[in-house]
């Protein structure tokens, strides 16, 4: 009887005595190895179009990402659209929402347009540019260099004028897409139809012909899949678009076409990219430079109130001495 | 020295954690849908699993057994590995944000995997010295690393091929690792356990 009493006893007090200890060391590490910033905030940034628009009611797109770690709705970035809540939702592993933005909002890639005719000089629109896509100086013509500029429309109502338009971004030869993507097809087969499509039977012609020594058939199953980024670990840029897989092809796969297609979104992936890249670093310079000219400000106007302090002293003394 | 080896190759692949002895199945099937997780995890478990070795022997030979209180092992176990681990969690997001991004989540996440207090008990019930219980948890952990590192490969082949639609998902991800417990049959019976 006592013995198991005893027994009891050393089970509650070595494990209460155990989780004690545990929970005293647990509790001075996380003071002790506090780490400021939340590293999530970082790969939600990274998914952000980096427009710096505000218009999900924050400042810039990293501020948007740190409301959105601590447990802000993940569905307010227009520019970002659809495609950005679900990559943000993945990220987070939680279910995605639908955008919130108005209805007649269209997804369309826009960057403004100063009428310079119009323009008087202001220089307010400079101010409102959050990633310095627009030049000019004061009393002299400003103008947008479109392929800085992210699109976000906030330079439109500072414009005392209204000389600033949102117009679809001009066409550059890299962002060009084949209107007729079954051109290459059209040349093989004269009748001008093409033979529909059968499913692979894995035979490794394309492979055998391919002269860039790709894996056509591998390409396609990451094409068809949605996987772009398994599709360029493969080689896909590195194709030439010969069509040799399409010619030896026993079940008519159109490869070639599949590749064509697949590489241009793989460089409109990779162009958005780069554009919210540069966009961000501009903001992050911006912003730096914002706050050093405050500061300097700021260290300016406190000497002169303290020279004026001193003056008004030196005269009260001198006011005080004649009388 | 043949002992240490014979304890590394019997965990890893005779005795493999997961596909002989059926532990530490649910990160096995929940993070090998892509190799870049299924890496990290891996060194997380190793990492885990080594340090759990070494908590479990401490524990068992300065406390339990002076107190004559083996029948607390299982619940004394699982806090203080939990501790132990958390402790090196807090450290290692302040020393070194690096190996914290690579390890991230996922050591919390097999903290309290079944995998690691088999480890720990594994090693009580074959009264292992330390020695032999550090290198019983590395052998237990690349046996589950590589198990880990190849079913996410085969996961990511299986994310293109066109699979009939009753076996899209979980039931093709468990066929194969059924399949590849057969495989590892092949080990059985070269090493007593």
């Amino acid at each position: 009887m006592t013995e198991s009493i005893m027994s009891i006893g050393v089970g509650i007090l070595g494990l209460s005595a155990i989780g004690l200890i545990g929970g005293t060391v647990l509790h001075y590490a996380s003071k002790a190895f506090r780490v400021n910033g939340n590293p999530l905030v970082d790969s939600i940034d990274e998914l952000l179009p980096q427009t710096q628009c505000g218009q999900c009611g924050h400042p810039g797109c990293h501020p948007y990402a740190e409301a959105i770690a601590n447990g802000e709705a993940i569905n307010r970035c227009p520019p970002g659209g659809q495609a950005t809540v679900d990559r943000i939702a993945n990220l987070l592993g939680i279910d995605s929402l639908e955008l919130d933005a108005d209805e007649n909002i269209i997804e369309q890639d826009l960057v403004a347009l100063i009428i310079e005719e119009e323009c008087i000089g202001c220089t307010k629109c400079i101010q409102a540019c959050p990633v310095d896509a627009i030049v000019g100086s004061n009393k002299l013509m400003h103008t947008v260099i479109s392929s800085d500029c992210t699109g976000c429309d906030l330079c439109v109502d500072p414009c005392p004028v209204d000389c600033i338009e949102m117009v679809p971004r001009p066409k550059a030869p890299d962002s060009w897409v084949p209107e007729h993507p079954d051109l290459i097809s059209s040349d093989r087969f004269t009748k001008g139809e093409l033979p529909p499509e059968s499913p692979c039977i894995r035979c490794g012609a394309c492979a055998t012909v391919c002269p860039a020594h790709l894996q056509p058939q591998l390409m396609l199953f990451a094409l068809k899949a949605g996987a772009l980024n398994h599709a360029v670990h493969e080689g896909l840029t590195d194709c030439v678009e010969c069509a040799a897989c399409n010619a030896v092809c026993p079940s008519h796969i159109h490869l070639a076409e599949w590749f064509r297609l697949g590489r241009f979104q793989a460089e409109k992936v990779s162009a958005e990219k780069q554009l919210s890249l540069e966009a961000r670093e501009r903001f992050q310079t911006r912003n730096a430079r914002l706050k050093r000219i405050a500061a300097e400000q700021d260290l300016k106007r406190s000497v002169r109130r303290a020279k004026s302090g001193e003056a008004l002293e030196r005269a009260r003394k001198l006011r005080e001495a004649a009388s | 020295m043949t002992d240490l080896l014979l304890i590394i190759v019997s965990a890893a692949l005779v005795n493999n954690f997961v596909l002989v002895q059926f532990l530490g199945l649910c990160p096995f099937l929940g993070v090998s849908s892509r190799i870049d997780g299924a890496l990290g995890m891996s060194f997380a478990t190793t990492f885990v699993l080594t340090l759990s070795s070494v908590v479990a022997y401490l524990l068992q030979s300065l406390l339990l057994v002076p107190l004559d209180a083996m029948w607390l092992r299982t619940l004394a176990f699982i806090v203080a590995i939990a501790v132990a681990v958390q402790f090196t969690e807090l450290a290692v997001k302040k020393a070194s944000p690096l190996l914290h991004s690579v390890l991230g989540i996922y050591l919390p996440l097999i903290t309290t995997n079944c995998a690691v207090l088999g480890v720990a008990l594994l090693n009580t019930n074959r009264a292992h010295t330390l020695v032999e219980s550090v290198f019983y948890g590395i052998g237990a952990a690349s046996g589950f690393s590589l198990v880990l590192i190849l079913f996410a490969g085969v996961r990511e082949r299986l994310q293109l091929a066109d699979i009939p639609e009753t076996f899209q998902g979980p039931s093709i991800a468990l066929i194969t690792a059924g399949f590849m417990a057969l495989a590892f049959m092949g080990f059985s019976g070269m090493i007593r356990p």
